[in-house]
């Protein structure tokens, strides 16, 4: 028999639990929220009827990990099934524009003669902070380019085909794959001298 | 109608529920708990798991959703339930045959006691 305390903290478990399932997608929220709610508060009923309110508090570690498991899975079915994922085109533009900073990046820093001096000789002076500075703003940079460029795949434009915005992006994308191979070709000697310095 | 092979091997979590529904159509609470007791204890579906496999399930037609009614051991409110679907009998019985073959191999291979299963 469940008394009336244990009812109440029942209640508000069940309450509580109502919040958490904002963490699945609405689509299935909206199809099974309430039969999990329901579920929730069997699960309630026999932990307070065999262990009482230790029983109702043992009950959370299973039910929060469990709902961080099956949201995931959820919102990736979800976005699956919407045709909303990205197709292999569409991937590759983005880490063509969020990945060519990187490279540039790259090659700006085996470019910087004290940055390489130092990796060569730990005990020269280190490398200068602008090189750093450089290096941070376009992580900075390829990051929010990626997230930009994902944002866009995900709208509508995207969906629809190919659009003048998606036309500018890749020229971008081709422009800092293109730039990066530039630079080795020209500086590329350079680079060499640096290395054989070692 | 989807090849049957192709839906081979079952999750455990997918078998168990097509395994408690082969005798009678249950609702969630019902098919959590017959779940937990064949299993002795040791599978224990929360919500999350539960119908996040029964949606799929649905979607496989490999169960059915039949009408929503209180349930007459618990309280008055209405719960959905849930029923084998024709291609769930038949996707049940080759994973279950599936299964027999392989405790057939670990019983010749003496792995388990018993004799052969036959097939």
């Amino acid at each position: 028999m469940i008394q009336n305390s244990q009812l109440r903290q029942i209640v508000s478990a069940r309450k509580l639990y109502r919040q958490l399932l904002r963490i699945y997608p609405a689509s299935h929220r909206a199809e099974y929220g309430e039969a999990m709610e329901q579920l929730f508060c069997d699960l309630c009923r026999d932990a307070c009827r065999s262990q009482g309110w230790r029983g109702l508090i043992g009950l959370w570690p299973h039910i929060l990990i469990e709902m961080i498991q099956t949201a995931f899975r959820e919102h990736i079915d979800t976005i699956q099934q919407r045709g909303e994922f990205m197709t292999r085109r569409q991937w590759m533009i983005t880490v063509g524009f969020s990945g060519s900073p990187l490279f540039l990046g790259l090659i700006l820093t085996l470019m910087n003669p004290a940055f390489m001096g130092h990796l060569i000789a730990p005990n020269s002076s280190p490398a200068q902070p602008v090189g750093w500075i450089l290096i941070v703003a376009i992580l900075v940079l390829a990051g929010v380019a990626g997230i930009v460029q994902y944002r866009i795949f995900r709208s509508g434009d995207a969906v629809q085909g190919e659009t003048a915005r998606q036309r500018l992006f890749l020229s971008f994308s081709l422009a800092f794959l293109v730039f990066p191979a530039i630079l080795i070709v020209i500086m590329g000697p350079a680079l060499v001298q640096i290395l054989a310095m070692k | 109608m989807p090849d049957i092979d192709e839906l081979l091997p079952l999750t455990p979590a997918v078998f168990h529920i097509l395994l408690v529904l082969a005798d009678q159509e249950r609702h969630g609470y019902s098919i959590m708990q017959e779940v937990q007791t064949l299993t002795g204890g040791q599978v224990k579906m929360g919500p999350g798991t539960l119908y996040g496999t029964i949606k799929r399930m649905l979607q496989m037609q490999l169960i059915e959703e039949t009408e929503d009614r209180p349930d007459p051991d618990l309280d008055d409110q209405r719960r959905r339930y849930y029923r084998l679907s024709a291609l769930g009998h038949r996707v049940l019985r080759a994973e279950a045959q599936r299964l027999e073959s392989l405790v057939d191999v670990a019983r010749k291979r003496e792995i388990l006691g018993g004799g052969s299963v036959a097939l």
